[in-house]
């Protein structure tokens, strides 16, 4: 047991006696008197059901969390009385700034109605219909372990994060919540899918380990966010509308926009998150810079990784002659310039400047003669 | 099917039969999105813009735009009348548009279809929502194919 209460409450006569008057009948009914808000919120659309949108009403709004949660340590439902004594949860981010997003509620409303189950909501019999050549099989199985090895990253870096986070932030604990259930689902499904195959797991990535292991060591949760959602989920969701593109059957290709549309939902959050951060630390842009000048080359050894690289180039030409390999070559360089330029919008979107000039990505470019 | 493919009669009918599917959406969860479908003219057709507005489960309403401004639109998918009319005529024994046509293969390398939009969320909601896009293709290659 690593926390002793300051009471020891079998100890405490006060409170046995209080205790006992409960028992009895005899009720303080203190909390009927709790100094809050009086609300009564309803649906405003009843098919939608009663969304957090309906509920963000005075004091229990998200607009009503300060930018710096002084004296708010417990986990107390945000709006609730605050009696005296309340524990301090040691609560690391206490700042609205350090992880909110203008789109927090509407993203957790929709994710949690976007759920799907890789179990069941794919037809994996289906896969008898579409047979497809064994080297391509085995290169389809090489993608699946490389994703199955990062897509969990995405769980554990929210999970890491969110008993840090002020308990006023709910909402964006919720969020990231599900997060970790969406990515704990892509683990799965590509598993999964590389064990339905014949073939199976095949090899994992030193390379891509190393950048897993940058996102889990930022220094902050906004560092760490745009690390992980967007730049590394960035380029996932390109990878992901690639993996789609390039699917032999429509069951890869159905997972695939499944994840996709997971995916997209994280990059969403973390480009308004790096926005709103922006907006309230304009002269922590460097910071930023800081981060990404690392991220990105981990980043690129992720990308260039055999174990990523070369199955994309093979599935993407659609063989091992020598003919599908330049073409794929074509096709894989197409996509990863396109993901290069999303990214750079996405964070002159978010607010930071300047960065197509110094980023790693135009260095690589420059040094490959893309 | 009686309406000529892309055109009103083809949209008014589409709409009736998302209503129809209206269950399919449903299990697909929320789907918030405006979007237009851009008829880029060729030999086979004029130019043509249609912008079909989905909120929570179902489609609001499909309405004719002009092709210079579709108005408040989160993106829009442009490709030649030859284009959409393999797409939408290329449906697999299980009524859905085969793996080769399918809305984010058609968009991946920018042809033969694009996508245009004026922001990132907006153009993100492409991939949010993929899914649900795609059932929406799939129920308009029914349409087409009927």
């Amino acid at each position: 047991m690593a926390y002793y209460a300051p009471t020891d409450f079998l100890a405490d006569d006060a409170f046995l006696d209080g205790f006992r008057k409960i028992r009895n009948g005899e009720l303080t009914l203190d909390w009927m008197e709790a100094k809050t808000e009086r609300v009564k919120c309803r649906p405003k659309n009843p098919r939608r059901g009663l969304t957090y949108q309906d509920i963000d009403v005075g004091s229990y709004s998200t607009e009503a969390i300060p930018e710096v949660l002084r004296g708010r340590q417990s986990m107390a439902p945000r709006g609730a009385e605050l009696p005296p004594g309340l524990p301090d949860m040691g609560y690391m981010v206490n700042r609205k700034s350090d992880v909110w997003a203008d789109n927090v509620i509407s993203l957790y409303e929709e994710a949690k109605t976007r759920q799907w189950n890789a179990a069941t909501d794919i037809n994996w019999m289906e896969l008898d219909e579409h047979p497809v050549p064994d080297d391509l099989e085995k290169a389809f199985c090489q993608v699946c372990t490389f994703l199955s090895e990062v897509e969990m990253i995405a769980t554990d870096l929210p999970a890491k994060w969110i008993s840090r986070i002020n308990h006023n932030l709910v909402e964006l604990k919720s969020l990231l919540c599900v997060q970790a259930v969406d990515e704990a689902r892509h683990s799965e499904v590509f598993r999964k899918r590389a064990l339905a195959s014949g073939f199976g797991l095949m090899k994992a990535s030193v390379y891509a380990e190393h950048a897993l292991k940058g996102i889990l060591s930022a220094d902050t949760y906004t560092q760490a966010s745009v690390f992980l959602h967007l730049l590394g989920e960035g380029f996932i969701l390109s990878t992901f509308r690639n993996g789609e593109a390039i699917a032999q059957t429509p069951v890869d290709k159905r997972i695939f926009r499944l994840v996709m549309q997971d995916e997209a939902r994280h990059v969403s959050y973390g480009m308004m998150h790096l926005k709103y951060f922006l907006r309230e630390h304009p002269k922590r842009a460097e910071e930023i810079h800081i981060l990404l000048d690392e991220a990105e080359t981990l980043m690129i050894g992720a990308l260039g990784s055999p174990e990523l690289a070369e199955p994309l180039i093979v599935l993407a030409g659609k063989g091992f002659a020598k003919d599908n390999i330049a073409r794929g070559i074509e096709l894989t360089q197409e996509f990863q310039l396109r993901a290069i330029g999303e990214y750079f919008r996405r964070l002159e979107r978010a607010g930071l400047e300047g960065r197509p000039e110094r980023s790693k990505f135009t260095q690589l470019l420059g040094l490959l003669g893309a | 099917m009686s309406a000529e493919l892309l055109t009103k009669p083809f949209f008014e009918e589409l709409q009736r039969r998302l209503a129809a599917e209206a269950s399919e959406f449903e299990k697909l969860g929320y789907f918030d999105t405006i979007f237009g479908v851009h008829v880029l003219p060729d030999k086979e057709s004029d130019e043509r813009l249609f912008v079909l507005d989905f909120d929570l489960y179902s489609c609001r309403g499909i309405r004719e735009a002009s092709p210079e401004d579709a108005g408040d639109v989160d993106f829009v998918l442009a490709a030649p009348y030859g284009v959409w009319r393999e797409a939408l005529t290329s449906v697999d024994d299980k009524g859905r548009i085969d793996a080769a046509h399918s809305i984010n293969t058609l968009t991946h390398h920018g042809e033969p279809m694009s996508v245009t939009s004026s922001s990132p969320e907006g153009h993100d909601k492409l991939f949010r929502f993929a899914e649900s896009i795609q059932l929406v293709f799939d129920v308009a290659g029914r349409v087409a194919t009927a």
